[in-house]
């Protein structure tokens, strides 16, 4: 008689086939488990075989940009790891990791690198290197100390060296082509130059409040701007403009600069549907070193409202960004320092004393962790802030999709769409709290 | 034009090959017996803890997962912890217990209800889903202790204690949970505790007589090592060696969690725990958070606020922009409040758990089928027994849940017995083969509506003789081999059976493979 709970194959296992597997030292190896000694086949399999094969190297960019660079090198920001990726290039106690990187590291271009991670409470840091040439390489550390006596807090050591080639400058104004401070030797055109770039920033964020932060941080950085290796992907900034009209090109400029900035942000997370208010200004002041002459102040404020609209998942929220420098009467500003227009999600390639992005995003629950979005923005820079006009104003608009978590952005992917073609946005990872309004540039 | 020589070459090879092997070759099984004990309780150092950050989980899930899965065209891999004759051996992931009676009365062994005084620790708890904190007994025992919510009374105390009743029943291995009544001054804090157990308790349903009602889940000695990673193995646990995502038992909880109405089923559900003396212990797995079972997660008030999202799909919402009407589900019935939102009806295929869950995802019917079995013999008293571990004192909710779970169980296994030809092997009695229709046996189909298509194949795949049809009128059959596959079978011989109720052929046959052992037909291998 049949006992209840036990199938008839096993009873019938139990009794006709004796003797059973003896007690071994280990666990019984999965293919001895099955007791299958050649597994099915179908007669699609081999053409399924072949083009899997062929499908190989996309699996293992993409395997390798998750593990290695993109979730990962995303969420090193704040030292968490993908487990399977911690088993392979952790140490055992989990203190170091060391994370072999391509793609990411420098950019678009084929590069090699390597990520390094430590961190043992409440200190962490982190090293990146990648490696795509003499002209595309980066490097970079960062090494935190949060505590949390009294209050949240974060005093924060980085430094930073890249190489960049192939860069862009139209000129100075919204419309560079017809402003009268671009000199331009053969017409109005796009400079093509590369850039080295240096800075250490020293920082402290404070938490005094639940929705509110206070950032305290200095710089120095150290760009030297020259033309190109490869002097066919375009003109050179000598060959458009007159060297005058690009202060900063062509040497050395080393700049101090000192900020103090406070962010009031009143919702309850950054995910996707959140609501609430963000107000952010700072200040600051640079001064050059080292035969450098600039000296300049940078202020500016973000407003932003995020506001229910019709549901309590869907959300309305106009943003206006604004950035500034003021020049000192005789110093002048290299090109580079100028206040370029990251906010904006069309073509960031307009710079002047000031920069105007006004935006409005509508946002709405999709499913759980994932959000849409549809976005307008415009965007003006101007040499002062009387003459900011709303003329000429340039604008992109697009669809997006936001994966964020029960509190924070995870990743963003959008295509926007503006009068001067169409631009593809793609973040990963969890956005840096503290300290990052240094990284935007 | 090199380009494209290159190129139809290359299809006319992919058609060639194609070509050629276009016809199903069964597999084929080794001749010795099925394994039973997966022995993965081997001495192993203490595995370090594990933690699966939110958004590593969601990167994961939603992103990488997904582009992996659309450039793999290779076919959903078989569960991988199933022995020749397609069940589940014993191993750290399942230990069926013998499952009489007495035995669901009785419940798994364990140290018996905590005994006060009783320490609060300061360590997370883990095996239910909120609201729960950790102590040790006076004999130094561990369990996690929670309380019901305040508005229902005994809902998710009993629904832990029955939740993990049945689970074990089922051969998963999970904390057991039993019911207590515990005052303030019960608890005193070991050094390093925040909690205020006083404000806990308090947070509960309202205390009888000065005590509350908890539910305690006793945990064996042993070091907890964090959740089982939902995918790939544990890397420092020489033991585990089947990915995750293979394992029909992890497959199975999806089917599991359907019939209970548990909310959730994801990697927080699975919590590893090191048992034994360090160096000498080894991990187990243990299905936890059954206080979301039964429906009582998915409880809806009327003080609730509407839908915050427009209705419909995701593409449903992603054309309205989110503005499509949602209507505020129909609140849950409140005149038993010990029983959540628990229905008598089910979508056993619709069913999913909230977030993508890998090895629920890759369930596939022979798993599903596997799982209906071993809720089958859960008879109306298995589940009366499990219910009384609930100790819930209004009958009307103990009558409810057992009128879900019956129809429920019922509408799972008819759901799961009819995506398989679900055949049992009973007894090979000389040139006889016995076998059982499982869901004629459990009384889900009649038993005169089945026909049963019979081909005899080589090993190799070749067709012997013509396909046997038989139309028994009962749930078991005899059949009788003809002489030339008793000949084939001296190489190696496969059964394959495909059954057609009505007129419906169900979607994947059954497979007995045989082979000449001396003088008598030997079973090698199982699959359905």
């Amino acid at each position: 008689m049949l006992r209840r709970g036990l199938t008839p194959a096993a009873c019938l296992a139990a009794c006709l086939l004796v003797g059973g597997r003896a007690r071994a030292d280990g666990p019984v190896d999965p293919s001895e488990l099955s007791g299958i000694e050649r597994p099915a086949t179908r007669g699609s399999e081999p053409a399924t075989a072949v083009a899997n094969l062929m499908l190989w190297p996309f699996r293992l960019v993409v395997d390798l940009i998750f593990l290695a660079t993109g979730t990962a090198g995303g969420l090193l920001e704040n030292e968490q790891i993908v487990p399977r990726a911690r088993d392979f290039f952790f140490s055992r106690g989990g203190e170091l990791g060391v994370f072999p990187t391509v793609f990411l590291e420098t950019g678009l271009h084929p590069s090699i690198g390597v990520r390094l991670i430590a961190s043992v409470e409440p200190y962490a840091a982190t090293v990146r290197a990648g490696y795509g040439g003499p002209d595309d390489n980066v490097v970079e550390y960062r090494m935190r100390l949060s505590s949390r006596v009294g209050f949240p807090a974060v005093m924060s050591l980085e430094g930073y060296h890249d190489r960049r080639t192939g860069l862009g400058y139209l000129g100075v104004g919204q419309t560079p082509e017809t402003d009268p401070r671009n000199q331009f030797r053969n017409g109005p055109g796009v400079g093509v130059f590369r850039e080295r770039r240096e800075r250490i920033v020293a920082g402290f964020g404070l938490r005094p409040l639940a929705d509110v932060e206070v950032l305290l941080s200095s710089s120095l950085t150290q760009r030297y701007v020259d033309d190109p290796l490869d002097l066919e992907v375009g003109p050179t900034l000598p060959q458009v403009f007159f060297p005058s009209s690009i202060p900063g090109a062509f040497r050395t400029t080393r700049i101090v600069y000192s900020e103090v900035a406070l962010r009031i942000d009143s919702r309850i997370s950054r995910n996707g549907v959140a609501t609430g208010v963000l107000l952010e200004g700072y200040g600051g002041t640079a001064q050059g070193i080292l035969r450098e002459p600039s000296r300049f102040m940078r202020t500016g404020f973000q407003a932003a409202a995020f506001l229910p609209f019709i549901r309590r998942s869907t959300v309305l929220s106009p943003r206006i960004v604004m950035d500034g420098l003021i020049s000192s009467e005789d110093g002048e500003v290299p090109f580079r320092e100028l206040p370029g227009q990251p906010s904006f999600r069309g073509f960031d390639n307009r710079r002047d004393y000031v920069s105007a992005v006004a935006s409005l995003d509508y946002r709405w629950y999709l499913m759980r962790f994932l959000a849409a979005r549809l976005f307008v923005d415009v965007a003006r820079v101007s040499p002062s802030v009387s003459e900011l006009r709303l003329d000429n104003l340039r604008w992109a608009t697009g669809l997006g999709f936001d994966l964020h978590t029960s509190t924070s952005e995870l990743g963003r992917i959008a295509v926007a769409g503006s009068p001067e073609g169409f631009h593809f946005l793609f973040t990963l990872g969890v956005p840096a709290g503290f300290g990052d309004r240094q990284h935007r540039d | 034009m090199r380009a494209r020589r290159t190129f139809s070459c290359l299809c006319l090879v992919l058609v060639a090959v194609g070509a050629a092997c276009a016809h199903y070759r069964p597999a084929r099984f080794a001749a010795h017996p099925p394994v039973t004990d997966a022995h993965d309780d081997g001495p192993i150092p203490i595995p370090r803890w594990r933690w699966i950050p939110e958004p590593v989980y969601l990167s994961e899930v939603y992103l990488h997962r997904p582009l992996r899965e659309t450039l793999d065209l290779s076919p959903r891999p078989e569960a991988a912890d199933v022995n020749s004759f397609d069940e589940v051996p014993r191993s750290t992931w399942y230990a069926p217990p013998a499952v009489d009676v007495g035995a669901m009365a009785r419940g798994p062994d364990s140290p018996g209800l905590p005994r006060a005084p009783f320490t609060v620790l300061a360590e997370p708890p883990f095996g239910f889903s909120s609201g729960a904190f950790l102590i040790s007994d006076s004999r130094g025992y561990r369990y996690e202790i929670a309380v019901d919510v305040q508005d229902r009374p005994e809902m998710r105390t009993a629904a832990a204690a029955i939740g993990a009743r049945l689970v074990w029943a089922l051969g998963i291995p999970t904390a057991p949970v039993s019911i207590i009544k515990v005052n303030a001054e019960d608890f005193w804090r070991s050094e390093g505790s925040t909690r205020e157990v006083a404000e806990i308790l308090k947070s509960g349903s309202p205390p009888v007589l000065g005590y509350y009602r908890v539910a305690a889940l006793s945990w064996p000695p042993g070091v907890l090592l964090g959740y089982a990673p939902e995918s790939g193995v544990r890397g420092d646990d020489p033991n585990d060696l089947i990915p995750h995502e293979n394992r029909r038992t992890l497959r199975a909880l999806k089917v599991f969690a359907s019939w209970m109405a548990l909310d959730g089923l994801g990697p927080a559900k699975t919590v590893d725990r090191y048992v034994g003396a360090p160096g000498e212990g080894h991990v187990v797995h243990y299905f936890v958070g059954l206080d979301e079972a039964l429906g009582t997660s998915a409880v809806v008030r009327t003080t609730d606020p509407p839908p915050g999202e427009g209705g419909g799909s995701p593409f449903v919402r992603l054309l309205t922009l989110g503005l499509a009407r949602n209507p505020a589900p129909a609140p849950t019935q409140i005149e038993v409040p010990a029983v959540g939102q628990l229905e008598n009806d089910l979508d056993p295929g619709g069913f999913a758990p909230p977030l993508p869950y890998e090895p629920a995802d890759r369930l596939q019917a022979a798993d599903g089928y596997w799982a209906a079995k071993r809720i089958a013999p859960l008879s109306p008293a298995h589940i009366a027994l499990a219910i009384d571990a609930g100790k819930i004192s209004d009958r009307r909710a103990q009558r409810t849940i057992q009128l879900a779970l019956e129809a429920r169980r019922k509408k799972v296994l008819a759901y799961w017995f009819d995506r398989v030809t679900p055949i049992e092997l009973l007894a090979v009695l000389g040139s006889k083969v016995a076998l059982r229709d499982e869901a004629v046996h459990w009384g889900l189909v009649p038993p005169d509506v089945t026909d049963y298509r019979i081909d005899f194949l080589t090993g190799g795949g070749e067709r012997i003789g013509a396909p046997i049809v038989l139309h028994p009128r009962a749930a078991s059959v005899v059949l009788t081999l003809p002489v030339a596959s008793i000949d084939a079978a001296r190489d190696y011989l496969v059964m394959q059976i495909t059954a057609r109720r009505g007129k419906r052929i169900l979607p994947r046959a059954f497979e007995l493979h045989l082979k000449m052992g001396g003088d008598k037909l030997v079973v090698l291998g199982i699959r359905h």
